[in-house]
């Protein structure tokens, strides 16, 4: 700023607002903080959004690079099972096979003749020859003339085999024939090494404990057959009235229950969170199939919707009106009468053991195997609830048969996607479906139910 | 000052404490400066507010050449003329030859601060802006007319406008203290 326009009435006039202050609402710091919490959200936003992006590009290269590596690698041995000079330009035939196989690779026949010739007298320890090694024996190295004087095999240590390929020239001699030793070739995998690294398959029996979190649908309204309808025994009422009609008015009454049951059983029904847990214990066959089996305890849950009670004549109680309204209920002094709309939630507590069969289609760091089995359930409690105080809820226990049967079996299937680490646990995610093989209800229900589940199960596994 | 240089740093990590505190430091100094630039308080916080985000947005690029308290009021001053860029009212050129310094500094003296906050913030926008920016903040009309997109002879005729018709307001104003005590 200058101060050099020097005019009394201006010098007055700035002399006068020099220290002039008056404060400000109390808005203008809840504006600002409000417009700068906007903009730290913006930064925020940026950051997770460049984060996520990273992380899809890692997962993205960790796909791509899985997806090339399950291309398996073969060595293969020529048809008159002597192996025929390697082009060590030709890097495409050199492989590496795992351990407990015979690693048949070729390294670099090389000399340092002038005439390109080699004999047995030329080679020595500076790792010159064909070198054909097992893991099994001493990795010492070791001369030994097997055959006659012109063929020569040497056990070599994996790191002076490799320094040997490391000093190799790329002449071979084209008219050098190797005879082969008497040991299977095998198919071999890229990853051979890091299956030194993983634990031994000593163990047959692994213990886990698992949670299976996801969504179902075992509800009583899903299918309902039949109505309650029983024509001296029913009566039906619209909100608020309490008549009665008794005797045979079959038409009217039975029009109006239909309509009831058609509207609960055609209601939309939401599978809400369930969740199992349990305990599992597997016993491997061999390498690819596995068989377990185990108890879970499971809390299936789904809901709908229902504009019908129950109302008891004696208490004047409420009750849900649901596909599970067996025939005694609805004669035992209990009334259909229309309401507003409400939700209907179906809790069923269910014990399962489950048989299950695996078979492992990759065996790499990731196992996934496909996941087939059966499963017995006993219904142990089955908890019908309204989304209103003034309607109470049902529940049904083991000592009632009156709607479910005890005992009902189930199909399972699933891929395990698992994980070994610390040479004995594991851990594993499977997406399961599961499935009632027949209607679970009895024949005095009025209803048809084949319950479906679909969740992920997430396991620890511990391997004796 | 080792307090500021904390509230700065504070600031310029996005500290909102820090952010507070130099608000609850310099607002009320702020606000009158907005308040002279403004038809209203309602107007003088909505330049205050927007000097102030745009105060922690840029704080970064505070390098410390000048006062923390001069950067701020430069900033504020600048919004303050973003809003009130379309509202300048350009009066016929007047020859500032023409005008009479007939006002001693005692008759401004005696007039209380919001007073004459007020005979300012009655002056014709673009009268107000350039007299502020001529006769408070000590700006030349060269400079005005830059900052403003203007030519020098229009800010020269405005803040002659204002200058009389505050002389004019003041008067009147002394005139009726004087009548009074009489």
């Amino acid at each position: 700023m200058k101060d050099f326009n020097k005019d009394k009435f201006n010098e007055s006039i700035s002399r006068k607002f020099a220290g002039a202050e008056v404060q400000p609402g109390n808005n203008v710091w809840e504006g600002i903080e409000a417009e700068l919490l906007k903009q730290d959200n913006k930064r925020m936003q940026k950051k997770t959004a460049f984060y996520r992006n990273v992380a899809a590009a890692v997962i993205f290269v960790a796909l791509i690079s899985i997806y090339f590596n399950l291309q398996d690698l073969t060595f293969t041995s020529t048809e008159d099972s002597t192996f025929a000079p390697v082009n060590i330009d030709s890097q495409n035939d050199q492989k590496f096979v795992s351990d407990n196989d015979v690693l048949l690779k070729r390294p670099d026949i090389f000399t340092d003749s002038e005439d390109g010739s080699i004999g047995p007298e030329r080679m020595g320890n500076e790792n010159k020859g064909l070198a054909a090694f097992n893991n099994t024996e001493e990795e010492n190295f070791k001369s030994e003339k097997i055959q006659n004087s012109e063929e020569i095999f040497y056990r070599y240590s994996d790191r002076e085999l490799m320094a040997s390929i490391a000093k190799a020239e790329s002449i071979v001699p084209s008219d050098f024939a190797l005879t082969k030793l008497d040991i299977q070739v095998e198919k071999v995998s890229y990853f051979a090494v890091s299956t030194l690294d993983k634990p031994k398959e000593g163990s047959n029996i692994s213990w886990n404990t698992n949670v299976n979190i996801g969504s179902g649908n075992f509800n009583p309204n899903s299918e309902i057959t039949e109505t309650p309808f029983f024509s001296t025994a029913s009566t039906l009422n619209n909100a608020g009235t309490a008549a009665r009609t008794v005797g045979d008015n079959t038409s009217f009454n039975g029009n109006q229950e239909r309509t009831a049951v058609e509207d609960l059983s055609s209601a939309p029904m939401k599978g809400n969170t369930s969740f199992t847990f349990g305990l599992n214990f597997g016993v491997v066959l061999n390498e690819k199939w596995n068989i377990k089996s185990g108890l879970q305890y499971g809390a299936f849950r789904s809901s709908s919707s229902s504009s019908t009670v129950l109302r008891d004549r004696n208490s004047d109680e409420l009750y849900p009106f649901h596909g599970a309204s067996s025939l005694p209920e609805i004669s035992d002094g209990r009334v259909i009468n229309f309401t507003s709309e409400y939700e209907l939630y179906n809790d069923l507590q269910i014990l399962t053991i489950p048989l299950m069969v695996s078979y492992k289609i990759i065996d790499r760091k990731f196992d996934v195997s496909v996941v087939a089995g059966l499963s017995a359930d006993f219904i142990i409690r089955n908890n019908i609830k309204a989304g209103s105080d003034q309607i109470n809820e049902i529940n049904f226990d083991v000592k009632d048969r009156k709607s479910y049967n005890d005992l009902f079996a189930s199909s399972i299937a699933g891929v395990e996607i698992s994980y070994p680490f610390a040479d004995k646990y594991a851990i594993s995610l499977m997406p399961t479906y599961k499935r009632a093989l027949s209607n679970v209800t009895t024949d005095a229900a009025t209803f048809d139910s084949t319950p479906a589940f679909m969740g992920l199960n997430m396991s620890l596994a511990y391997m004796f | 000052m080792p307090r500021t240089k904390e509230l700065i740093k504070g600031c310029q990590n996005g500290d909102r404490k820090s952010q507070y505190e130099l608000y609850q430091q310099f607002s009320s100094g702020m606000m009158a400066v907005a308040l002279r630039y403004s038809k209203s308080t309602l107007e003088a916080e909505d330049i205050l507010q927007e000097g102030f985000i745009k105060i922690f947005e840029n704080i970064k690029k505070f390098r410390g050449d000048s006062s923390i308290g001069y950067w701020i009021k430069r900033i504020i001053i600048n919004t303050a003329l973003n809003h009130q860029r379309s509202k300048l009212y350009l009066y016929p050129m007047v020859d500032v030859e023409d005008i009479k310094e007939g006002v001693n500094s005692l008759s401004v003296d005696t007039l209380a601060v919001e007073d004459l906050m007020d005979l300012v913030q009655d002056l014709p926008t673009g009268c107000q802006v350039i007299f502020n920016l001529y006769a408070v903040e000590g700006y030349q009309h060269k400079e005005i007319a830059e900052m403003l997109e203007i030519s020098v002879g229009t800010s020269k005729s405005q803040y002659a406008r204002a200058r009389k018709i505050l002389i004019e307001q003041i008067e009147k104003q002394n005139k009726w203290g004087n009548e009074r005590f009489q």
